[in-house]
C-alpha cells in the first residue's frame, strides 16, 4: 500500500515536473506579457499593484502606443515597431507552414510508398542519398541555396522559403511513412491487385487510408519544422510581406529595443498556434495512430 | 474516429489549399526610373520607411526598396548579398565591417562620388565618426547613427552614501568599497560576455579614459607592456572583480534592469542603455541614473558609427550612383532633418555635432541625460582601431580578456597572448 503510494507520489511529481518545463515559459510569458514593465522590474512592488494590462497586444495590433508610453518624459525608443510585424508574419508563416505541409504529403507519401513496396533499380542509393541528406549541416547550405534561389530570382519570396523547407523536411516525410508502408501486411495489396488495383490505386485506397494518422503526424511535423526555422528563411525570406513568424520573433529577441512585456505578448502570439493546432489535431493523430496499431 | 479523421482531412485540404494558393501572389511591378535597394538592419523599420517616403517625395523619378535583416545576423547576410551579386545600392555600414568590405571592393568611397560635398560636412562630424567611416584615406559613409561608450552611476545612491562623482578608476573602487561596507554586496554591475564585441569595445572605452591606446601609431600592439593604459586596466578589473565588487550580466539589456533593482551603482555600457534605464514608461528608478566622463586622466571613451555607404556596384552605374548619393545626402546630409528625427523620436545618438547645440534636440534629451556632460564627451571621444583583421582578432582576445579577469590566467599572459596573436594577423594581412 506504502509502496503503491510512493509510485504514485514518483509519477505525479515527475509529472509536474515535464509541465513545469513544458507550460512553465508559456505561462511566464503570458503572465509577463500582461503585467507593465515598471511593475515586473520592481521587486518591492506587488505584480497585482499596477493592474493587468493588455496594453502591448493593442500596440501588435493596432499600433496605438501603451499608455505608460504616452506619459511625459516616457522614451519610445523601448517600444519596437518589429512587433507590429508579428500578425503578418504569423499570417506569412501559416501560409509558408501549410504548403510545406501539402508538398511533403504530395511529393512525399506516394515516393514513400515507391520506396517501401516496389524494387526499382538504384532504389538503395537512392534512399540512401534521401535520408543522409539532412545530416549536411544548413549552415554549409545557406550560400549555395542562397545563389540558387537569386538565380532562379526568387529571393524575398515566399516560394523560396516553401521550397527550401520542402526540400530540407522531405526526407524525413519520406522515411517515416516509408517505414510505415512497410509495415502494412502484404496480403492486402496481393489482394488488391487480385481485385484488379493498379499500384496507383492500391496506394490511393489501400496504403493511404491505412496509413492515415502517420501521414498525419508526419504532416504536422513538416508543418513544425517549416514554421519554427530560422537561418533560411531569414536569408530568403526578403522584407515584411514574405517575412515568417521565426525571423520576426528572432528580430524581436535580439533586439535592444524591445521591452520584455512587449517581446512575452509576441512570444505568447507566436505560441498560440502551435497550442491551438495541438489541441485541435493531435489527439484525431494519437487515437487515430493507436487505432492504426490495434487493427494492424 | 478515422471517419471524423477524413472528413476533417478534406475540410484540411480545401484549407491547405487556399493558404497554399495565397502564398504565391503574383510579383507587384515598380515603373520608375530608378530603383535603389537600401539594406538595414530591422532597427525601427517604420521610421526608415517614413524617411524612405519623404526622400520619394522630394525626388521624383527615385525609388527606394528597403530590404531588413535583424541586427545579429546583418554582417553575414550582407556579406552574401555581396557575394551573390544581389542587387545593393546603400547599406547600413559599420565601423568594424569598414576596412574588409572597402578592401573587397564592396563598397565605394563617398569623396569619389561627392567630393565637394563631403569636404564641407566633415567640419560638423565628430572626429571619432571620421575616424570610423575612413578607410585607406578615403570617407566611405555619412552617420546614421553613433554612440559613445558611457560610464554611469546612480545619482542618489551616491548622495545618500556622500560619494563624489568617480573620476578616476581607484575613485571608482574606492566608491565600490564604501558602498560595500555599508551594505550594497555588488556596486559595480558589468555586461560580462566574452561573445559580444560589446565586452571589447567597453575595455577599449576604459583605456582611452585613462588616456593610452592600446596599439601605436603605426598599428603595433603596445598593449602588452606593463605601462600601458590597456594592462593597467585589464589589472583593475581583475581586482576589483576578485574583491568581490561586481556583478555579472552577459547582455546590455538585462543591465536595464539590474540598475533599476537599485542594487549597483556604477556601470559601462553604450549611452543608448542610459536612455533605456532612465525611460519612465518602464523602469522603476527612471531619473536617477546619470552619465559622468569616463574616469581616468585623460576622461576619453570609445566611440562607435554606424553609416550609409554606398556599394561599387551602384557607383559603377551614373544614375544609380547619383541616385545613392541624393539618398544618402537626404539622410544624413544638412541640414540633419533625419538624424535629428532619429534623435529625438528613438533617443539615437548622432555624428553630427550641430544637433548637439539644436533646442529640440536638447529638450528631447534633457529628460534622460546631462548634456553638457554629454558634449564634453562626445567632444573627446576616439574611434577605435579598425584594420582588416582587428574583428577577427577581437574575437580571439576576448576569452583571454575574460580568463584574467576572473583569474583564470594572468593579465601578462593574456596580454602576451593577445598581442602575439595581433602581430601574426597583421603579418598575414601584410603579405
Amino acid at each position: 500500500m506504502t509502496g503503491r503510494l510512493a509510485d504514485r507520489l514518483i509519477v505525479n511529481l515527475a509529472a509536474l515536473l515535464v509541465l513545469a518545463f513544458a507550460a512553465g515559459p508559456i505561462l511566464l510569458a503570458a503572465f509577463g506579457s500582461v503585467v507593465p514593465d515598471r511593475i515586473l522590474f520592481d521587486r518591492d512592488r506587488s505584480v497585482l499593484e499596477g493592474g493587468m494590462t493588455l496594453d502591448n497586444y493593442r500596440y501588435i495590433f493596432t499600433g496605438r502606443l501603451p499608455a505608460a508610453y504616452m506619459a511625459e518624459g516616457a522614451n519610445r525608443a523601448m517600444i519596437s515597431d518589429a512587433a507590429r510585424q508579428v500578425p503578418r508574419s504569423l499570417w506569412n508563416s501559416a501560409q509558408i507552414s501549410t504548403s510545406v505541409l501539402a508538398l511533403n504529403l504530395l511529393l512525399g507519401a506516394p515516393a514513400a510508398f515507391a520506396f517501401a513496396r516496389f524494387a526499382f533499380p538504384r532504389k538503395k542509393p537512392a534512399f540512401l542519398f534521401l535520408i543522409l541528406s539532412p545530416l549536411v549541416p544548413a549552415v554549409a547550405l545557406v550560400t549555395p541555396i542562397y545563389l540558387l534561389v537569386d538565380g532562379l530570382d526568387l529571393l524575398g519570396t515566399k516560394l523560396a522559403v516553401v521550397l527550401v523547407h520542402t526540400a530540407r523536411s522531405l526526407p524525413f516525410t519520406i522515411l517515416i511513412l516509408s517505414v510505415f508502408f512497410r509495415k502494412l501486411p502484404e496480403e492486402l495489396f496481393e489482394a488488391a491487385v487480385i481485385d484488379g488495383c493498379s499500384r496507383l490505386q492500391s496506394f490511393l485506397r489501400v496504403a493511404l487510408p491505412l496509413a492515415l494518422p502517420a501521414v498525419c503526424a508526419t504532416g504536422l511535423f513538416a508543418f513544425m519544422l517549416s514554421y519554427t526555422e530560422f537561418l533560411f528563411s531569414m536569408v530568403l525570406s526578403g522584407d515584411a510581406r514574405s517575412r515568417p513568424l521565426s525571423v520576426v520573433m528572432a528580430a524581436l529577441a535580439r533586439n535592444t529595443d524591445v521591452s520584455w512585456s512587449l517581446l512575452n505578448s509576441a512570444i505568447f502570439i507566436a505560441v498560440l498556434p502551435t497550442l491551438l493546432l495541438v489541441v485541435l489535431v493531435w489527439r484525431y493523430v494519437v487515437e487515430g495512430l493507436l487505432a492504426g496499431a490495434v487493427k494492424g | 474516429m478515422l471517419g471524423m479523421s477524413r472528413s476533417m482531412g478534406m475540410a484540411g485540404v480545401a484549407a491547405l489549399s487556399l493558404l497554399a494558393a495565397a502564398a504565391w501572389p503574383p510579383a507587384a511591378v515598380h515603373a520608375k526610373d530608378v530603383t535603389l535597394e537600401f539594406v538595414v538592419w530591422n532597427y525601427s523599420l517604420d521610421t526608415i520607411q517614413d524617411n524612405v517616403r519623404q526622400f520619394e517625395a522630394e525626388n521624383p523619378g527615385i525609388k527606394v526598396n528597403v530590404t531588413d535583416y535583424t541586427w545579429p545576423d546583418y554582417h553575414d547576410s550582407v556579406v552574401l548579398r555581396f557575394r551573390g551579386n544581389t542587387t545593393t545600392d546603400v547599406i547600413y555600414g559599420g565601423q568594424d565591417w569598414l576596412p574588409a568590405w572597402a578592401a573587397a571592393g564592396y563598397l565605394y568611397p563617398l569623396d569619389e562620388i561627392a567630393a565637394d560635398a563631403i569636404e564641407s560636412y566633415k567640419k560638423d562630424l565628430a572626429g571619432f565618426t571620421i575616424n570610423d567611416m575612413t578607410y585607406d584615406g578615403h570617407l566611405y559613409g555619412l552617420p546614421y547613427y553613433a554612440d559613445t561608450i558611457s560610464f554611469i552611476y546612480n545619482q542618489r545612491i551616491l548622495k545618500d552614501a556622500a560619494i563624489e562623482v568617480p573620476t578616476s578608476w581607484e575613485e571608482v573602487a574606492d566608491a565600490a568599497r564604501k558602498l560595500k561596507a555599508n551594505g550594497m554586496e555588488r556596486p559595480i554591475v558589468y555586461e560580462f560576455n566574452q561573445e559580444l564585441p560589446n565586452f571589447y569595445d567597453a575595455f577599449v572605452a576604459q583605456a582611452y579614459g585613462r588616456g593610452g591606446d592600446l596599439f601605436d601609431e603605426e598599428g603595433e600592439a603596445i598593449f602588452n607592456r606593463p605601462d600601458n593604459a590597456a594592462f593597467q586596466q585589464l589589472s583593475w578589473l581583475r581586482d576589483v572583480i576578485a574583491e568581490g565588487l561586481v556583478a555579472f550580466e552577459n547582455h546590455e539589456s538585462t543591465i536595464i534592469p539590474a540598475m533599476n533593482s537599485g542594487k549597483h551603482a556604477f556601470t559601462i555600457v553604450y549611452n543608448y542603455v542610459l536612455a533605456a534605464m532612465n525611460n519612465k514608461a518602464d523602469q522603476p528608478l527612471a531619473g536617477e541614473f546619470a552619465l559622468a566622463r569616463m574616469p581616468g586622466e585623460a576622461q576619453s571613451t570609445l566611440g562607435f558609427t554606424k553609416f550609409y555607404a554606398i556599394t561599387s556596384s551602384a557607383a559603377e552605374n551614373r544614375e544609380r550612383r547619383e541616385a545613392a548619393w541624393k539618398f544618402v545626402d537626404f539622410m544624413a546630409g544638412p541640414p540633419y532633418a533625419v538624424a535629428k528625427r532619429w534623435a529625438i523620436e528613438k533617443g539615437l545618438g548622432f555624428g553630427q555635432l550641430p544637433l548637439l547645440e539644436d533646442p529640440e534636440v536638447i529638450e528631447a534629451w534633457s529628460g534622460w541625460v546631462d548634456m553638457p556632460t554629454l558634449q564634453a564627451q562626445i567632444e573627446t571621444a576616439r574611434g577605435g582601431t579598425w584594420k582588416e583583421w582587428t574583428a577577427v582578432w577581437a574575437a580571439s582576445f576576448r576569452p583571454l580578456m575574460a580568463q584574467a579577469m576572473i583569474g583564470e590566467a594572468t593579465v601578462e599572459e593574456v596580454m602576451s597572448q593577445g598581442a602575439e596573436r595581433w602581430d601574426a594577423l597583421r603579418a598575414q594581412m601584410a603579405r
